[in-house]
């Protein structure tokens, strides 16, 4: 039996909400200006980021309903929110609780989405350039160790 | 509908009464008026319309006949006697049609006084008008009904009118190259679009009306809500409205740098040139389809490659895992499945079989229970798994985004070089000698700029709408949570939802409607075309998305500028039938001189199909001319009716003869 976290909703910090906006856009014309198809895909790139950088900031009470957990893919965000939870915890009991999984990476989002948005959106050029730019440059120095 | 008969009165150069028949059977739908020119074919092409559609003809008259007005109709012969003998002189028309079967006839009548100028001149002045509509009745009474548009725009709207009765000349003007809005109304009049949308626009009217109400009632958090919700569509109406002038201006803009382009293509000293720059635009736009494709393609993988930001934690998880599995607290991926193998093969590990019930069978069942019930190792260990098929994925992901940036990269350069090349060749054919040459081109670099800073003012504006559109899903929620508190806010809530509801609906409908009848009238308008010419095989019709009728030759070029004048006018009459196919509104099609500016080669096909397409036809044709030993062939045996037209110069009249 794998992990289930499709019925828990995902929120954010109201005063983040924004830069969700301004970086995710469904429509494919608006790739450029908007890196993520979706809020899911941005949500769990910040967590992931906001993990690596350490950087856990838990949301306020002003908070808002992003989306819920049934949109994450099975097999490849639950595992890796997964891991985020027990990088914070270092306790695999954290596993058994799908809100805690959740409660945890919406900490380890919130505090990676403002470094996000300063690598995208601060940052001269296209903000989709500046995330293929900014991966791509992690990956080449990860080749060069 | 179908015309019965035509009754005039001292109209043109028709003086006294006549009356027509233009009945007509379904193997003999043709009515054909011969005449030669000044001899009053379009004297009864104007009666037919002012019959119908009395004032509003009028008004357009001095546009369609050179500054002509409806007084200057008046037969001269009649207006002088009505001087010689100080009375008035009466004009009329009546035309007697069915619609759904049920018989009417409409009449324009008007009195006029004779009034001599300063210089002499007789002119009529208008003294009454009166414009009658009647049914006749099974009895064969003759009701009175109200002449009003509703009655015309069910029979056959005004607006519509100049596609099923038109000039010749007139309709050449289809397929010039910066007619897209003119075929684009065609379609969107003739097949109701307008309908759909001023339903549309009055739901939007009405949620709008709703949206106020709820604002002023609302009290509190909800009235500030309110405020907001409302102030947003405005500006998203606004912004809706912004984007679709700016688009309009766009595709003006671009009709009028494609027939530029035309001009210059055809220029004997800049067609190889063009040529060229038609090659590399081509080329710049399909690099930029692609560049499309591979943006889209490097934020998908870069959502993916993106989650290696967790590499550190999911080694940290994957360690912790192995380590419980080699100290045996999870289950090794293979025991349950074994276990169950093992059951179903009735055979223990060490080669000894049992059967269902024996010591072995019962020790295996209670092993295989035991393991299951570990679940939350289980889920573990498919923790386990998953986290190793995830880190094959980010990887795969991260090499695909390598190599689509590096692709783009090339695409780009490959777009710069493209640009550079156009850039050179509009250097050379503004260097060319001529001053017709330099001036064109540089009038259609201004119109590329021009495109290309609409298209960013109207990507800028989507944009805005589509935060708008964010922002107003948003209030959405909270006015449906707050409205709980406020009834009668509510209700106005609830109505405002439906009416915007059943706005958006049409809106759907509105789009797939105006879809499928462009569909319809492109392919009806190439199967038209190639009846009418035969030449015509080597090229495609296409009817693009911004109605822009477009000829394309066998190697995907455009043509429509390489087409004759015959064969842009067949083109033009393929279209017109076809919208009148596809808007099943089946009136009678009545042409003024058709075979006018069509080559004799295709008068043939012309004369043989126009026949075919509707219930009645009414032609008014140029003897020898366009009534020549081909379209008579074709037409006499499917005519109900001949006239030949005599005008006698001396009398000045005209006397029509059936043949």
């Amino acid at each position: 039996m794998a992990l289930n976290l499709s019925d828990v909703r995902i929120y954010v910090d109201q005063d983040t909400h924004e830069i969700y906006e301004k970086l995710v856009s469904l429509a494919e014309k608006n790739a450029e200006s908007h890196p993520f198809r979706t809020m899911k895909d941005l949500f769990v790139i910040a967590a992931c980021i906001g993990s690596q950088q350490n950087k856990y900031v838990p949301l306020s009470t002003q908070k808002k309903e992003i989306f819920r957990g049934i949109i994450f893919r099975d097999k490849l965000d639950v595992p890796i929110l997964a891991a985020l939870a027990y990088h914070k915890e270092r306790d695999l009991s954290v596993l058994e609780d799908p809100r805690k999984i959740v409660d945890i990476a919406q900490g380890w989002a919130n505090g990676g989405i403002h470094l996000l948005q300063d690598e995208l959106l601060y940052q001269p050029g296209t903000p989709l350039l500046n995330w293929v730019n900014m991966l791509l440059d992690r990956q080449s120095s990860y080749d060069d160790q | 509908m179908r015309f019965e008969r035509l009754e005039i009165l001292n109209f043109a150069s028709y003086y006294g009464e006549h009356a027509i028949s233009l009945n007509c059977t379904d193997d003999k739908p043709a009515i054909i008026f011969l005449g030669g020119t000044g001899y009053g074919k379009t004297s009864l092409f104007d009666a037919i319309n002012w019959a119908l559609y009395g004032e509003d003809y009028e008004n357009e008259l001095p546009k369609r006949r050179r500054g002509r007005n409806i007084l200057d109709y008046v037969n001269e012969v009649a207006l002088q006697e009505a001087e010689r003998d100080g009375k008035y002189v009466e004009m009329s028309c009546t035309l007697y049609f069915k619609h759904d079967d049920i018989p009417y006839y409409i009449t324009q009548s008007l009195a006029a006084k004779p009034v001599r100028t300063s210089d002499n001149t007789l002119t009529a002045t208008q003294t009454d008008r009166i414009t009658t509509l009647y049914e006749i009745d099974g009895a064969g009474n003759h009701r009175k009904k109200p002449y009003n548009t509703i009655f015309l725009d069910e029979i056959l709207p005004s607006n519509v009118k100049d596609y099923f009765l038109f000039d010749g000349d007139r309709i050449y003007n289809l397929t010039k190259p910066d007619s897209s809005e003119e075929v684009r109304e065609a379609i969107y009049r003739v097949v109701d679009l307008e309908l759909l949308q001023n339903a549309q626009a009055h739901l939007e009217q009405v949620a709008a009306e709703y949206r106020r109400m709820a604002k002023n009632e609302a009290k509190g958090r909800l009235g500030d809500i309110e405020e907001k919700y409302d102030a947003e569509h405005k500006q998203l109406t606004q912004l809706k409205a912004d984007i679709q002038t700016s688009r309009t201006e766009k595709q003006s803009i671009e009709s009028q740098l494609n027939a530029i382009e035309a001009k210059l293509q055809n220029l004997p000293d800049t067609s190889k040139l063009q040529g060229r720059r038609d090659e590399l635009t081509k080329e710049l736009q399909r690099t930029q389809n692609e560049i499309n494709q591979l943006t889209s393609v490097l934020r998908e993988k870069a959502s993916i490659a993106g989650l290696s930001f967790a590499a550190h934690a999911a080694q940290m998880l994957v360690e912790e895992l192995d380590t419980k599995r080699k100290r045996g607290e999870i289950p090794k991926a293979v025991s349950q499945t074994l276990l169950k193998d093992l059951l179903k093969m009735k055979k223990c590990i060490c080669g000894t079989t049992f059967e269902e019930g024996d010591p072995a069978y019962i020790t295996l069942t209670n092993r295989l229970q035991a393991e299951q019930n570990k679940s939350n190792q289980q889920t573990l260990l498919d923790l386990r798994i998953d986290l190793g098929k995830a880190s094959v994925e980010i990887e795969q992901s991260s090499i695909q985004l390598k190599e689509s940036e590096i692709k783009r990269n090339e695409l780009l350069d490959l777009q710069k070089e493209l640009r550079k090349a156009i850039e050179q060749v509009d250097a050379e054919l503004e260097k060319l000698p001529k001053e017709d040459v330099a001036q064109l081109t540089r009038e259609a670099r201004k119109r590329r700029e021009a495109s290309n800073s609409i298209e960013g003012k109207i990507q800028r504006m989507l944009e805005r709408a589509e935060a708008c559109e964010r922002r107003i899903k948003e209030f959405e929620k909270q006015r449906e949570k707050l409205g709980k508190q406020q009834a009668k806010v509510a209700a106005l809530q609830l109505r405002e939802t439906f009416a915007s509801q059943a706005a958006q609906e049409i809106d759907k409908i509105y789009d797939i409607f105006a879809e499928q009848s462009r569909q319809s009238v492109e392919a009806l308008t190439l199967q038209e075309f190639k009846h009418f010419v035969r030449s015509s095989s080597a090229y495609t019709v296409a009817l693009n998305n911004n109605y822009e009728l477009v000829v394309l030759d066998s190697n995907g070029n455009r043509a429509l500028q390489r087409l004759s004048m015959g064969q842009s006018q067949c083109l033009s009459l393929a279209f017109i039938t076809a919208i009148s196919r596809v808007s099943e509104k089946n009136p009678p099609l009545a042409i003024d001189m058709p075979f006018g500016r069509l080559d004799q080669s295709v008068h043939k096909d012309v004369s043989a199909r126009l026949p075919e397409l509707t219930n009645q036809l009414l032609l008014f044709l140029i003897p020898e001319i366009e009534w020549n030993d081909v379209t008579r062939d074709n037409l006499k045996h499917k005519a109900s009716h001949i006239y030949w037209l005599d005008f006698d110069e001396t009398s000045r009249k005209t006397e029509i003869r059936e043949l």
